[in-house]
């Protein structure tokens, strides 16, 4: 797993909040970080109020995120917000001396944006197509980081995704040499005669309901 | 306890009308537990399902938002449809049943470990395999057609050889709201002031499954029509669209807020069908859901679903294809005067509109024209293939059908009915004949094969063409698709059989045309026929 190599400094704003510096960057005013943190969220009010779901690109030392959350709990009974950071060390101090009260707010902590998308419990997170918001500073702090999670294209390769497979699917594949070949190749072999088992059954079966036009109301 | 799989992966419709067949099969197998595999989204509608023990359910919308979107592995996809299907394929099940005869079941049936299968599943080469005839008759004759001449409830039955039950206990009625809505409609019955308790009509504004509804303007009319009576008493049904609260309020502008609506959920809808004297909707799950606990229905169909299969399946019920909505309200009038004995005023005797009337003889259930226009060519030809049809089946010819058409039809008429199905009976002999003969050829030599496959695939060919052969022909196709010999010799000479099999099967039409035409003149079709055999 590759290691971030950054310079995390803690510093005491004017109002006598914690603002984290790495890499000589500031996260938060230096002034005050409260205030600013109250701006930052009113420009998402409209957002927030529509989806009680919301991603937080950037941990900073999360004044924005409870403001955002804040927020989140006017317009909506049930709210979760999942915050991403890839500082390690960050989340470390963050959680050691300040962390969240609101239980509705985790944080994520991944080295890559492919460690990020291997995880099933984000990607349900994200399936609720949560209303996305960066945290300026530490996107720019990390924007290959961010940059890579946004523009993500998940491998189609078997054998790069066999690991996330469960157990059995792991076996079934692993009975065929080369993984090197990407599930639409696999299901064309299959089509084209190579049924031997129940389980290419069930990879045809998973094909035709990908392929499946909605028919539901038809009748 | 016998295990009963039944996967229904298809339509809305294909799960409601799938109680008509669970209650059919657990009357004939009483000690049988009914397991539904069926789509998430539908698991509301399955709960409302009698007799079911087990739902399995596939997140079919997950599962694809997963494998469509290009951020996500396919892993996690395939992670959830295994583990969706992983108790079905645990299971050992006596019977399992392809209801929907779609090809995911199709496959997934294929995987199951059961005593017998029914209906399609695929084979190791990837080709269909079907069960009996009805399935194949299912799976290759009725695929591409506007109408079905059997409705695909009963081939359903018959996939397990299972006769239609009527009475029975097909979808769940709460109890609680039971009890509420006969007090309420006890009192609405009562709401006329006259001596008789009026009939309750309930009227559907929810949309049909293309999306369409009653107008404005038919609602107005037929809600007038239906309250200007003494006999009658309008309840609308909604199940809380906003679109149809819209027209709930104009209704009740038009009215000054006298009518009688209910917004009913999945839960409570059977409980308010169940009250009902006569229920008037488009084809849509609350029409199905009526037909289940045999509520009259009046089905009204889009006018550009000319002649499509109705969504009801007992007889007693009414279908209207709608091309002019303003002759609408004539035609309910017309059928509920039928229906009740009433004198409903019915401004024209002929209508734009084709009101059906679904009625049952020998065979089961089929629909009759009462009013509007009629195509007596396209009427006869629905009652000749029905009665075909059900003869490829192996049902005895229903002679009093014939003579019936025979009786109350101009001899022009018939002539040239039969001339027309002559004509593509002789099309498709010629080519059966055609392909015989290259059979022979093959016998002789291998390097005959070529012309022989390329006068098969003109013969199946034919099946896929609207015209009467389209099911012998398609029978054909699925019994040679169902060959599991792997020798060309083998090979050939099942589907020898089959193309003889075929022969006889066209000799059944052409049998049916001959007793159809007054001088039972034999035709060239039949004489071709004659002539090969010889």
């Amino acid at each position: 797993m590759e290691e971030r190599t950054s310079q995390l400094e803690i510093k005491t704003s004017r109002n006598g909040l914690t603002v984290p510096v790495i890499n000589g960057i500031h996260l938060h005013s230096i002034y005050n970080p409260a205030k600013e943190a109250e701006a930052f969220a009113l420009g998402y009010e409209e957002a927030v109020s529509q989806k009680n779901n919301i991603l937080i690109l950037g941990l900073g030392y999360g004044y924005h995120v409870d403001e955002i959350a804040k927020l989140a709990s006017k317009y909506h009974e049930n709210y979760n917000i999942l915050v991403i950071e890839p500082n390690k060390e960050l989340v470390e101090h963050f959680m050691a001396h300040r962390n969240f009260q609101d239980k509705n707010i985790n944080i994520t902590y991944k080295v890559n944006a492919k460690e990020l998308y291997e995880d099933i419990s984000f990607v349900n997170f994200l399936m609720q197509k949560p209303c996305i918001i960066k945290h300026d500073s530490s996107f720019n702090l990390d924007r290959s980081f961010y940059t890579e999670f946004l523009k993500f294209q998940a491998p189609n390769h078997i054998g790069e995704f066999m690991d996330f497979l469960d157990p059995e699917l792991q076996t079934y594949f692993k009975t065929f040499q080369g993984n090197d070949v990407t599930l639409d190749h696999h299901i064309k072999t299959l089509k084209a005669g190579g049924v031997q088992d129940k389980m290419d059954f069930g990879m045809l079966a998973f094909e035709a309901l990908i392929a499946k036009k909605d028919t539901r109301g038809v009748q | 306890m016998n295990k009963l799989l039944i996967t229904n992966l298809r339509s809305d419709f294909d799960l409601i009308s799938c109680a008509h067949y669970i209650n059919s099969y657990l009357q004939e197998n009483p000690q049988t537990e009914v397991s539904l595999l069926i789509f998430k989204e539908q698991e509301n509608i399955a709960k409302i399902l009698a007799n079911v023990s087990n739902l399995y359910t596939i997140d079919e919308q997950q599962i694809k938002n997963i494998q469509k979107n290009a951020l996500f592995s396919d892993a996690f996809a395939m992670n959830n449809f295994f583990t969706s299907i992983n108790d079905c394929l645990k299971t050992k099940w006596d019977n399992v049943v392809n209801y929907s005869n779609d090809e995911v079941g199709a496959f997934i049936c294929s995987m199951l470990t059961s005593e017998q299968k029914h209906g399609t599943t695929i084979s190791k080469l990837g080709s269909p395999v079907t069960s009996n005839a009805w399935a194949s008759y299912q799976n290759f004759a009725c695929q591409d057609r506007n109408k079905d001449v059997i409705s695909k409830t009963i081939i359903r039955h018959h996939l397990t050889n299972t006769p239609y039950h009527r009475e029975g206990t097909k979808v769940k009625i709460n109890e609680e709201y039971s009890l509420i809505a006969n007090q309420n409609f006890a009192k609405i019955r009562q709401s006329k002031g006259s001596d008789m308790d009026a009939k309750i009509i309930g009227i559907s504004l929810v949309e049909s499954y293309s999306n369409k509804r009653l107008n404005l303007e038919t609602l107005i009319n037929t809600v007038e029509l239906i309250e200007e009576s003494e006999s009658f008493k309008t309840v609308l049904l909604l199940s809380g669209k906003p679109e149809e609260k819209q027209i709930i309020n104009e209704l009740n502008k038009h009215f000054e807020n006298s009518l009688i609506s209910i917004n009913t959920d999945s839960n409570a809808l059977s409980a308010v069908l169940a009250n009902l004297d006569l229920f008037i909707s488009m084809n849509n799950n609350s029409l199905a859901i009526a037909d289940c606990i045999d509520t009259k229905t009046i089905e009204i169909r889009d006018g550009l679903a000319n002649f499509a299969t109705p969504a009801t399946l007992n007889s007693d019920n009414y279908v209207i294809y709608q091309n002019n909505s303003s002759t609408l309200v004539d035609d309910i009038a017309f059928v509920m005067n039928q229906e009740f004995n009433t004198n409903l005023p019915v401004s024209s005797m002929s209508s734009d509109n084709k009101v059906y009337s679904i009625v049952g003889d020998d065979y089961g259930m089929l629909n009759t024209q009462i009013r509007g226009e009629l195509n007596i060519q396209q009427e006869l030809r629905y009652h000749i293939e029905r009665c075909y049809h059900y003869q490829l089946l192996g049902y005895e010819k229903n002679n009093d059908l014939i003579s019936h058409l025979k009786k109350n039809t101009d001899e022009d008429v018939l002539t040239e009915c039969s001339t027309q199905i002559k004509d593509e009976l002789t099309s498709t002999v010629k080519i059966l004949l055609a392909t015989l003969r290259s059979l022979k050829g093959v016998k002789s030599s291998k390097s005959n094969l070529q012309n022989f496959i390329n006068y098969l695939d003109t013969l199946i060919a034919r099946g896929r063409d609207n015209s009467i052969v389209k099911g012998p022909v398609c029978l054909f196709e699925g019994k040679v698709e169902n060959i599991t010999t792997t020798t060309i010799d083998e090979n050939m000479k099942s589907i020898e059989t089959f193309l003889f099999e075929l022969k006889s099967d066209l000799q059944l039409l052409t049998n049916l045309v001959t007793d159809l035409i007054s001088d039972g003149a034999e035709t060239n079709s039949v004489s071709d026929l004659k002539n090969a055999e010889a």
